[in-house]
Parts: structure tokens; sequence; C-alpha cells
């Protein structure tokens, strides 16, 4: 009797410690983190303002300091549901060496993150990757996407990131994206993110082509706005989950950006440049049991982390994402962009 | 053949020396513990496998330049895959890999998050918070564009923008005005502005009803780096060099900069004005760990700056430009270095503060400053004594003085034309007088032995009138995050100021001394105690540099508490506020003013007032696309001590009426988004109630000097408001600017005119009613709008162009002309004539500007701007004017009888500059 009690008692800890842990939405993050370099002179890449001499004076200290501010982040978006997320994509990141720094760091160890990365053709030096905890996502593939102009072969632009795996013995293709920045304006420079949204449209294609079951995640910073044509069309990210064909895409930020929210700002507007995006699959469930899920309290379906530490506190920028640099001046800060994050459930 | 063959052996064996010497290289370590891994095993492109050695370390040799793939196993580690460019020059060494364990536990989260099991949960997402790093596109073609027609945003006087620099409120304690010319020539470090719209409060105070500046100067908050500037300039000054330097925060937490700058030189239109100024910067801020911080900031700007005069339209006309300047003469030759200018602005009032910041912890934080301002200001004009008046421009030397005498009107008009010593101040003549004035035998038993027959008595001298100030303000301040939606600031903001009002003598022009009596006086009471400016001294003989005239301080104390609290949930901003505060200020007579024994010396009754500011205001964010605010405000101000005596120069009676202005505001907003369109609509409606003024002047008609109090002046401002910019095509934006005010009287105030020398109200002038209603506030178009296409280019080059439009720009008025007195025996249309209030013609303006920038080495920025304002030249546009505060006295026969009658005198005017340019050009490392 008092064995069975015991047996009792161990099956519904277990049963319960069984539906809490399955109670837990997968996190799917993205976050700029602005400029991540080590503080050693790459040969290749311009990056002389991050090393320690240059004109950031980019010490140890302060590559560290920083390393601290993205370890917060990270824990803290996970501390919102007490989960680790599943995913991280990140961009502005010099070279794996930050990227083993950042999951070494003592509050993220114990996800053992692993890393896909590959080293990307920009000039200064920048790349995307993605962080994946391998107990919940089980890595089959990676690939550098690239993105070229036919016109201009001497173009240099970051490559996609597609690392490819499952969940649960769901298929899911990761897409992690830093576009063609704005420099030179928005219109001139907007062929370039269309280009680039071509190129991960067609890839997205074919994949649903040939896998009609994968899951699709597509993130990152894309240096356009939601409904800015890129996203908007070219991609072709729709904005109403219920209105949604086989092959469609879902931006859960369209909506978001309209009402106001944002991730950056420029010249006193919000801009919404970082986006997770999912396939219908994802967005509807249309197959497996893995799909978006909206948060209690929530009236979206995407997240904007944008606590208050992560924001410029006094002075003319206030309410700004609080960031490292401001006009040569180390302010100790996170990054120019608040990380977004998705919660994906059964 | 063989040439072939060995060409492609050649290639062959380059390549494969090549090969040999690329690899790639790296060290296998535990993520956790940090040591290495050995015998991991390592597979490269699925193909060569290495093992690590006791060091962790693994190395392949002879790899082609290319992308490889490693993926590393260890038994109890995570498998990882790696992937790695390999470059043809040398071995590449790779960072170290960290192997992650395989996972023990099933659940790496759990136990991990217990430090948020206390956090409350995430509140629903709020949208961010409105922006404000920079002026919209309405404010900042308010301030730039129609700055230049003296614009003045919703009609208000400047005291109403709060002006704060590092939290300290700044403008002047005795009159409110805007103290941007304290730092005058310090642009690169005071560009770090906050600025909250109209109506709304600020981080630091709650402001007024005109926005509220705070310009952020400590050490730290100056960009990092060297910028050297050079502008060369044709419509203000000639040349400006500035040079700054900011350290940015060391890593013992200190930080400092420097600035030092320069303005020199005239303008291509208006002789006699001139710059000859210098400002300096020093600034230190230590932080002291990430809690406290210390800054001290010190500046200042020695400056001299000769000053233009206003004329009236037939003194324009006879010299042919709307430029002449009454102020300078031609001294000891005849050219521009012979220019002397009587008016000159002298100052020089360094400004001292030391700022505390205290971050308590995430949600709270405390700052203390304490600053002080001190020096010397001072403006220089001509006196003289029992001679005639020597501007050129005074109505007796024109030629319609002489309305009968056609050939004394032809005279002086050719004179005027021609000859700059009837047309310009004549110094010459000045010296001549007195070089040659002596005192009377009877003088000089009177002065005592400081004179004889052969002191040469200046009749004509420059004084200098001094408005010495000694200012400290304290403040205390915290703030409280209460949660991600509530926030508390408050603090207590005290303020001294003792100021010395006083003249001396800058310049005795060749004569030997100066007799401080009242020439009024004297006129009025021939001798005695009364014609003396000050008993104490009697027949006082003054030198150069020694105090005449008057001298009194202005004792001022306020004392200010106030409360912010600001809120934002999901789609609503809002923020209430209050401060209640007293203010006290009193005259300090140093002089026993003959006419007032009893009244002058010492201290003046003590004023107080008690002084209150509500506020409040919503934000409705409906989408990006749409947002609406409303704000309203109540605030009580107390007089500013300027207005506070009938005659602060001579004695201590109190101006009538004297409670403060009581200012009731309201606007609305409406924030658009259509498509790519973005601006802004706002209606506001302003009462300001209870105003008084004071105006001391020479009255023609009772041939004295009289002070003329008026009170119980209200106004209303009320008006629209808008704002856009619209991207175009190729970079080309579009952006406007529009303005409708109508700002007018709306009752009739009261007036007492005071004759200076006696204290008692002229007959007929004792509490008379101004007739004011309906009439226009003065001082700014009350229309104006702009339209100007933007261009950008990929390499930094900037080009714009803007058209503007001008209109109900009106008269300053004298309120003498709409006082029931002034009309007696005048018909309908001659009563209306005087009572007019002009309103000066549309102006209509084109400005551009171009400008590039080059980084060079993305070290360098070099940069170079060129805006040309007015490029029609058009130059007979009027900014601003006022009626002479004159009468002039006529006679007529009528039914046979001979009547007196009123007519107004000509008024005054300023006219915008022509065609003027400003190069600037600077360098940044």
């Amino acid at each position: 009797m008092k064995r069975s009690f015991g047996f009792f008692l161990l099956l519904f800890a277990g049963l319960s410690l069984g539906v809490f842990a399955q109670s837990k939405p997968y996190t799917v993050v993205f976050y700029n983190l602005e400029n991540l370099f080590d503080t050693i002179k790459s040969p290749n890449t311009y990056d002389e303002e991050f090393t320690p001499k240059g004109s950031n004076a980019w010490t140890g200290e302060k590559y560290k300091h920083k390393l601290r501010n993205i370890e917060q982040v990270f824990y803290s978006i996970a501390g919102e549901n007490k989960s680790f997320p599943t995913l991280i994509g990140v961009s502005e990141i010099e070279n794996r060496s930050v990227l083993e720094d950042v999951v070494s760091m003592p509050k993220l160890k114990k996800a053992n993150y692993q890393i896909a990365h590959f080293d990307s053709p920009d000039a200064r030096g920048v790349d995307v990757a993605l962080f994946y905890r391998p107990d919940q996502f089980q890595y089959i593939s990676s690939e550098a996407v690239p993105v070229r102009l036919a016109s201009d072969p001497g173009w240099k632009t970051r490559d996609i990131l597609m690392v490819y795996g499952t969940i649960e013995g769901e298929p899911f293709f990761v897409f992690v994206n830093h576009w063609p920045s704005r420099r030179g304006g928005q219109q001139a420079s907007e062929h370039l993110r269309m280009l680039a949204a071509g190129v991960l449209r067609h890839k997205v294609d074919s994949i649903q082509g040939v896998m009609p079951l994968a899951k699709v995640i597509i993130m990152g910073d894309l240096n356009d706005d939601p409904i800015d044509k890129s996203i908007a069309q070219t991609l072709g990210a729709k904005s109403n989950i219920k209105k949604l064909n086989k092959t469609d895409l879902f931006n859960p930020y369209f909506e978001m950006f309209k009402k106001g929210f944002g991730t950056l700002a420029y010249q006193d507007s919000w801009n919404l440049f970082d986006n997770i995006i999912v396939n219908a699959n994802l967005a509807n469930k249309l197959t497996g049991n893995i799909g978006i899920y909206q948060a209690p309290g929530n009236d979206y379906y995407g997240q904007i982390f944008d606590r208050a530490f992560l924001k410029q506190k006094e002075g003319q920028y206030k309410n700004y994402p609080y960031r490292t640099y401001v006009g040569g001046n180390f302010m100790g800060g996170y990054s120019d962009h608040f990380p977004v994050f998705i919660y994906l459930s059964k | 053949m063989n040439k072939i063959l060995s060409l492609i052996l050649a290639t062959f064996l380059f390549g494969s020396a090549m090969a040999q010497t690329s690899g790639l290289k790296g060290r296998i370590i535990n993520r956790d513990s940090r040591n290495p891994i050995s015998q991991a095993k390592i597979k490269l492109n699925d193909q060569t496998i290495q093992l690590s050695t006791p060091n962790g370390d693994f190395t392949f040799d002879g790899l082609e330049p290319g992308t490889y793939r490693l993926i590393i196993e260890a038994p109890d580690y995570q498998t990882t895959e790696v992937t790695a460019k390999v470059s043809n020059n040398g071995v590449t060494q790779m960072s170290n890999i960290s192997l992650s364990p395989t996972l023990l536990t099933k659940d790496v989260d759990e136990g991990s998050f217990s430090e948020f099991d206390t956090e409350s949960s995430n509140d629903a997402q709020a949208l961010p918070t409105t922006l404000s790093a920079s002026k919209d596109v309405y404010n900042n073609i308010a301030s730039y564009t129609f700055g230049q027609m003296r614009f003045r945003p919703r009609g208000y006087e400047t005291s109403t923008e709060a002006v704060y620099m590092n939290g300290v409120y700044m403008n002047d304690a005795l009159t409110g005005y805007s103290p941007w010319s304290l730092w005058g020539g310090l642009n690169d470090v005071t560009r770090d502005q906050e600025t909250s719209g109209s109506l709304n409060v600020s981080d630091y105070g709650l402001g007024s009803i005109n926005g509220v500046t705070n310009i952020n100067t400590r050490a730290s908050m100056i960009r990092k780096g060297l910028r050297v500037g050079i502008v060369n300039a044709n419509g203000q000054y000639r040349f400006r060099g500035m040079v700054t330097y900011g350290s940015g925060e060391n890593k013992d937490g200190w930080s400092y900069a420097l600035s030092l700058s320069t303005r020199q030189g005239g303008n291509d239109y208006i002789e006699g004005l001139y710059y000859n100024t210098y400002s300096y910067y020093a600034a230190v801020e230590k932080k002291i760990n990430s809690q406290h911080r210390l800054a001290l900031t010190v500046f200042g700007a020695p400056t001299e700056r000769g000053v233009q005069g206003s004329a009236t339209q037939e003194v324009y006309d006879l010299v042919g430009s709307n430029y002449y300047n009454t102020n300078w003469g031609y001294q000891g030759g005849t050219g521009d270095d012979a220019i002397r200018n009587a008016r000159v602005r002298r100052f020089h009032e360094p400004v001292t503060m030391l700022n505390y910041f205290y971050t308590i912890n995430e949600k709270s934080k405390l700052q203390a400053a304490l600053s002080y301002r001190t020096g010397q200001n001072k403006y220089s004009a001509l006196d003289w004594y029992d001679a005639p008046d020597p501007r050129p421009d005074y109505y007796r030397n024109l030629p319609s003085y002489f309305p009968a005498d056609a050939a004394k009107r032809a005279e002086l008009t050719q004179a005027w034309k021609t000859d700059p010593s009837i047309s310009q101040v004549n110094w010459q003549q000045l010296y001549d007088v007195n070089s040659i004035a002596r005192f009377l035998p009877s003088e000089i038993d009177s002065i005592g032995g400081a004179v004889n027959a052969n002191t040469k008595r200046s009749k004509y001298i420059i004084e200098d009138r001094h408005t010495d100030q000694n200012d400290w303000n304290a403040k205390i301040q915290a703030d409280y995050r209460l949660s991600p939606s509530l926030t508390f600031l408050g603090g207590v903001d005290l303020r001294w100021n003792k100021t010395h009002y006083f003249k001396t003598v800058n310049d005795l022009l060749g004569g030997d001394i100066w007799l401080d009596v009242d020439q009024f006086a004297e006129r009025d009471f021939g001798s005695g105690e009364a014609i003396q400016n000050n008993l104490l001294t009697p027949n006082r003989v003054v030198k150069e540099g020694d105090t005449y005239g008057y001298s009194y301080y202005a004792h001022y104390k306020s004392g200010k508490a106030w409360g912010i609290a600001r809120s934002q949930y999901k789609d609503w901003e809002s923020f209430l506020a209050a401060e209640i505060g007293t203010t006290q200020f009193y005259r300090e007579g140093m002089f026993q003013k003959g006419l007032f024994k009893d009244n002058s010396l010492g201290n003046s009754e003590k004023q107080n007032f008690f002084t209150y500011n509500i506020k409040a205001g919503v934000t409705k964010k409906i989408s990006m696309y749409h947002s609406f605010s409303f704000n309203a405000a109540l605030i009580q101000n107390a007089p500013y001590f300027q207005d506070g005596f009938v005659s602060p120069r001579t004695r201590n009676t109190v101006a009538p009426g004297l409670e403060g202005d009581k200012t009731a505001s309201f606007d609305a907003t409406y924030n658009f988004r259509f498509g790519a369109i973005k601006g802004r609509v706002t209606g506001f409606f302003t009462t300001i109630e209870n105003q008084t003024k004071l105006i001391s002047f020479y009255d023609d008609i009772q041939r004295t000097f009289v002070n003329f109090s008026m009170w119980n002046i209200n106004q209303l401002n009320t008006g629209v408001e808008m704002g856009f910019q619209a991207p175009l095509i190729w970079n080309i934006s579009m952006k406007g600017g529009f303005n409708y005010g109508y700002y007018v009287y709306t009752n009739n105030p009261y007036v007492t005119e005071t004759v200076d020398n006696s204290n008692s109200p002229v007959d007929g002038f004792e509490n008379v009613q101004v007739y004011w209603k309906d009439y226009n506030v003065s001082g700014t178009p009350q229309l104006a709008g702009s339209i100007g296409l933007d261009y950008r280019s990929r390499d930094n080059l900037f080009l714009s162009v803007d058209a503007s439009y001008y209109d109900y720009n009106y008269i300053d008025m004298n309120p003498l002309y709409r006082t029931d007195a002034a009309h007696l025996n005048l018909d309908e249309s001659e009563s209306q004539t005087l009572a007019h209030q002009e309103k000066f013609k549309a102006a209509f303006l084109l400005n551009a500007s171009v400008g590039k920038m080059w980084s060079i080495d993305r070290k360098y920025t070099l940069g170079v701007n060129l805006n040309v304002n007015n490029m029609l030249n058009t130059q007979n546009i009027k900014t601003g004017g006022y009626e002479q505060m004159r009468l002039k006295s006529n006679e007529r026969v009528y039914q046979g009888t001979t009547e007196t009658y009123y007519s107004a005198f000509p008024s005054k005017y300023f006219y915008l500059l022509g065609a003027s340019y400003y190069l600037n050009m600077y360098f940044r490392f």
C-alpha cells in the first residue's frame, strides 16, 4: 500500500511534469545584436572601429559588457515563459567566435545552444546565425543561400542562412535574414531588398513544393516594414491569419506595425524591420501538431520585447532602443533594435 | 604543345604549392569547464577524420581554399557541426569550438528561472511612447524658415518657452527672456536637446505654454572626437570659427569636453553692425560608479556686438536704403575703420553648473543641481546734457519738421543724401562741443573743488547701462517608475537673484568730467535738492568708469515644488502635472534721488506672489496612421521684476495692477499618416489675462519724461498649425508647414501716465482706458506658410529649396493713440487714422541650401553647407516696427476758435535683409 502510494505520487509527479513541460510553448526569437564584434582585427573585413585602438576603443571590458547584456536579454525572454528559447536567430555578429562566447555565458550555458553559422560576404563582415536547443530542435543540415546581383558581381550582401531540422519529428526550415540596408534612401535601395525577398521566396516555394509538410520560419532584420513591397509583395507575407492559402506566408507583425508598434526608431518614427514570418502549415496547423501560438492576454501572435531596460531612459533619445554607442560614445546599452519573438505550441 | 603542357604543369604545381600552405586548425573545449577535450573525432567534409590532441587541438593541412564542414563528435558531448572558410594564405586559425555535454536532465528549463517567479507577468503590450528626439516637421519649419521673419510660435512672447540646461531652468529671472545668448557660438556642445511640445511637460519641470527645451551639455553627452568648423556669411557676422573636443568616457569613468568659438564682423547690409565675440566651454564629468555621476560645466560668451537702430520710412527713403542704421557715425576718417557705433552691447556672464545624478535602482533616480550665473551685461548709449539731441534722425533734424520751409527742406534732403555728418552720428561735433563747454562760476562754487574754470564739461557722453546679475539656482528632483505603465517625477526648484542696475560713464568724448544731476528735474525745478541724482553725493563729478544716474538692486527669490505623473497603457498615453510656488522681489535703491528722497534709497516693500501651474494631456493612438492628443494648462504667473515698478531707476513706487498674468490654454492635435505622407494638424486656444506693461518715454506734450503703466491687458491667441512631409520620387521629398493665427486683445486695459519727476499722474491720464479691444497682438506674422523640396543622394549630397509666405504682421502699438485724450477735437476720419493699426505688407520668400558630406576612411568627416536666404533679394519686407511713443501736438482754427489736436508720429521699422548666404565647413574626426 505504501509502495503503491509512492508509485502513484511518482506517476502524478511525472504526469504533471510532462503536462507542464508540454504546455510550455517553444519560443522563437530574433535579435539584431548591433555589431557584436570581438576585439581582434580581421584581415579581410573592415572592423578597425571595433578594436581596442579603433575609433570605438572596443576593449575586452566593453565586449564582456555587451555579452552580459545579450545574456540578460535572452535570459529575460526565457523568463517570460520560464523556458529557454528553442531557436534564436541573430544578426550583426562578426564570426563564430563571438557566437561561442554568447552561448557560453553562464546563464545560457545550461541550454546547450548549438550554433549554425556561415561566414558571409559582407563588407563590414557581419553575419547572421542561429542558436538552437539540441534537446528540442534536431538539426539535420544547413545552407548559406546567396543573394547576388546579376548586374553587379562585385556587390556583396549577407547570405540567407537556412537551417533544416525537426521539432517533435515535424520538419522545420528556419531562415535567418539580414537584408540590404536602406543606405542611400528607402526608395533607391528597395530593389535590393526585393531581390533578397525574391531569392527567399523562391527557396521557400521549392521546399514547399517537394515537402508539403514542411514548416517554415523566416526571421530577420529585413530593413523594411511589413507593409513594404519587399515583404508584403515579393515575399508575400500576409497579415490575416484567417485568409491564408496552403502555400502562403503569415507575418504576425503586419497588424502590429499598422497599429503603431516598432522594433527600431528613426527620426522619431517607429519602424518594424525585425520580423518573424511563418508559413500556412505553422500558422493554421495544416499539418502536424505544432502551430503558432498566441499568449494569453496578448492581442497579437507576434511579440516585441521592449522592456524598460532596453530603452534609453533619458536625454534627447529617450525611449529609443538603448544602444551600445551613440555619437562615438560608449553608452553601455544593448542594441538599436528590440528583440522579437513568437511562440509555437501544440 | 609543350608550351601548353608546361603551362598546365606550372598551374598544377603552383596550385599544389599553395594548397600545401593552406589549412585549418582549431581547438575543442568543454563549454562548461573551458578545458580541452582530447580524442574528439573531427570529420572534415565527411571524409578525413582526425582526433584532437590532449590539448584539444587539431590541424588539417594541405587544403584547397574554400568552405569546409567539420563534424565534431565526442562521447558524452553534443555532436557539433561547424562551417569554416579556408583562405589561400596559410593555415586558418579557427576560434575555439566548445562542446556542451549531452543532456543529463530531460528538462534544461527546470529550476532555471526562479528569479522570475516574483515578477509580475508582462503587461499587455503597450504601444511605444511617442518619440521626440527632434522637432517635428512643423516646429522645424517654424523655427528655421519662419524664424527669419521673426515668427513666434502661436504668437507667444519668448518668455513662454522654457529653456533648461542639464535640468536647470535658465530663462532670465527678472524678464523671463530666453537665455540663448548666454551660450551663443557654442553650437557644437548645445546640440543635444530634448524638446517637448507646446503644452507638454518635460522630464525636468512643467514648462509654460510654448514648449520646453532641455540642453544637455554634460561632458559625457558631447560627441566624442575633434570637430573644427568655419563659417563665412554675410547676413549676420562675417566669420565664425569653432573647435570642439569631446573625450568620451575613459575607463576610469572620466569624460571631459572643451569648445572654443569666435564670431567676427558685420553684414553686407547694415553699416555699424558687428560681432566681436568669443565663447568658451569646459566640462568634466565623473562616473563614480554605475550609480553615481558628478558633472561640472563652465561656459561663457564674452560678447561685443554693435546694434542696429530702427528708423522712420522718411529716413529710409532719404538715404535710399531700408538698411540705414542711425546708431553710428564716422570718427577720424571716412573709411570702414572709422565707423563708430554708439550702441554696443557688451556682456560676459559665465555660468558654472554642478550636476549630480544618482541612479538608486532600475526604477528610481535622483538628481541635484546647483548653478551660478554672474558677470557683466551692459548696453551703451549716448547721453547728453543741455545740448541738442545728437541722434541724426531726431525728428527735428528731418526735412519733414519744416513743412512750411521749402528751402530748408531741400537743403536738408540734399544733406541727408550726401553728407554722412548729417545722416549719421556726427562724432566730431560732439567732441567739439565737449572741448569748449565750461562750468559757470556759480556752478563751480556749488560743485566745490572738483572743477574749475578750465574743466571741460562733457555735454555729450557715452553711457553704459548695466544689468549685472548674480543668479543662483538649486534643484533636486526624483524620478520613480512604479510600473512599466506609470512614472512619477517631482522636485523642488529654488532661485535667488540679485541684479545690479546702474549706469557708468563709458566715454567722456574728449571732455574732462560729467556732472551727475538730473537735467529733466533741473528744467522743471531749476536747482536745489531736486536735481540731484544722488543726495548722498550731491553735485558729484564723474569720470569714465564711474557710476552715475541711477543705481539699484533687484532682489528676487522664488521656490517651486512640482510633480508629474505619466502613464502609458495599451494605446493611451497621459500625464497630469502640478506646480506651486512663491516669488518675492523688491527693489533696493543705492542712490537717494533728490526728487524722491524718502522713496528712493533702501528697500521697497517686498512683493510676494503665489504661483501655480496645472497641466494635463492625453494621447490616444488609434493606429500607426492616426492618433489624437489633447493638452490643457492653467497657469498663474508672478509678474516680472522689470514690470514691477513705475520707475525703477528713480524710486520704490510699485506699478498699479501688479498681480501677475493668468494663462489658460488648450490644444488638440491630430497626427496622421496616409501612405507615406506624415504630418499633424493642431488647433490651439489660449487666453492670457491681467498682463501689465511699463513704458518710459519723453512726452512731447507734457515736455517731460513720463512713465506709462498699463494693466489688466487681456489677449487671445488662437489658431491652427499644420505640418506634413511626403516622399515623392528619386529621394526627393516634399514638406510643408502652415500657421494661421488670430492674436488679438480682448479688452480695453487701463493706463496711468505718471510724470517721472513728480510721481503724480498726468492730468486726464489717470486710470483711463486704452481702446485695444480687437486690435492685433504684434511681433509676429499671424499667417505663415511654407512648402519645400528636399533631396538627399546616396553619397550624402543634400539639396533643398523652400518658398514661404507671410501675412497679418502688425505694428507694435502706442497705447496713447487709443485713448480719449489723444482724440480730442478730431473728426471721425482723423480719429480712425490715429487709431489705425498698420498691417505690414505680405511677404514672399525663397530660400535654398546645398550641402555635401564626405566620409574619409570611415574615420574623418568633411562637410560643407551653403544656405541662401531671401534669394529673390526683396528689400522692402518689414519684419517689425513700432509706433513712436510721441504724439504730435497741432493747432488749428475751427469755427473761429483755435483748438489743439493731436496726430501720430511716423512709425519706425525693421526690414528683412536682402539675399544673404551662410557657408559652413566642418571637419570631424
